[in-house]
């Protein structure tokens, strides 16, 4: 049965990924990474049929492995929805430079403006 | 033995189980309805490794995911109060929806290739007379003794780094 244990192991897979490029929640992007650990999990059993056990004590690996990753990302994402009021992505681009409620989201057009203009949003750096 | 008709009806009945619960899990607005098909997933992965001669971690999977972690991530949507149904829309755009299918497919084109190679022969299963952690507890304790160590050492940064980060700043 190791070939369907491979083949549902690919299809888990690329369900998280899918899930993880469409979504927007942090949190649903969160489980649609566990549900890709989960699938490399099964492609692990599922090798440990020809290979031994070692594939399983990886497996144990990846879940003390993915239990401390979700204790950070949860606290992270508190954290962030402090601060932000909001775990939707659209929102949380600081590193972009500007913001989603931008005027102006595009950063040349913004620097370009030349003086703080009455209808400047205020929440991004290049419109301040 | 675990080979007969209805071994093979469960197995395929637990894995199509767990992909249409994955697919119904990704397409949820709602966090709630969407972490409890996830913890159907899981358990359907649990079924899936106690089938493969992996009864530990079957278990182990039951404890930790379908418990620990989905209770952690059931707590953090109550906490947020994200139970509710979003006003904006939780789904990308139509151009990153494409992008998505397309790299998916390519990925499951890829990942199915690579999954359909010549495989070798199956071990023998358990004897029914062995304990179900013997098997797990040799190379655990002897192989990888180092990372199963440093793992302890992990946990704990992550419960400091846990706490810092949640913490209310005074």
């Amino acid at each position: 049965m190791v070939p369907e244990a491979l083949f549902f192991s690919a299809i888990l897979f690329v369900i998280g990924v899918v899930g993880v490029l469409t979504r927007r929640n942090a949190i649903i992007i969160f489980m649609c990474v566990e549900l890709m650990l989960n699938a490399v999990n099964l492609s692990f059993i599922g090798f440990s049929r020809l290979y031994g056990a070692s594939g399983q004590v990886f497996v144990i690996f990846v879940m003390s492995v993915a239990a401390a990753e979700a204790a950070v990302g949860l606290a992270i994402i508190i954290a962030i929805f402090r601060h932000h009021e909001t775990v939707d992505l659209k929102n949380i681009n600081l590193l972009k430079g500007w913001c989603s409620n931008c005027p102006w989201p595009n950063r040349v057009e913004c620097i370009r403006l030349p003086a703080p203009s009455p209808s400047w949003c205020g929440c991004c750096r290049y419109c301040r | 033995m675990p080979n007969g008709f209805v071994y093979e009806f469960l197995f395929y009945l637990f894995g199509l189980t767990a992909i249409v619960s994955a697919a119904i899990f990704v397409t949820r607005r709602n966090a709630v309805a969407a972490a409890l098909w996830l913890v159907n997933t899981m358990f359907c992965l649990a079924a899936l490794y106690i089938m493969m001669d992996a009864q530990f971690v079957g278990a182990i999977q039951v404890l930790v995911y379908a418990g620990a972690i989905m209770v952690v991530f059931l707590f953090v949507v109550m906490l947020l109060n994200l139970g509710l149904p979003p006003s904006v829309a939780d789904i990308k755009s139509k151009g990153a929806r494409i992008i998505a299918l397309v790299a998916g497919l390519a990925m499951l084109a890829e990942l199915l290739v690579l999954a359909r190679q010549k495989l070798p022969a199956e071990l023998p299963w358990l004897p029914r007379e062995t304990s179900v952690t013997t098997p797990i507890t040799e190379p655990l304790f002897r192989t990888y003794l180092l990372p199963f160590e440093i793992t302890s050492v992990l946990l704990l940064v992550a419960i400091v780094g846990a706490v810092v980060l949640a913490k209310r700043r005074s």
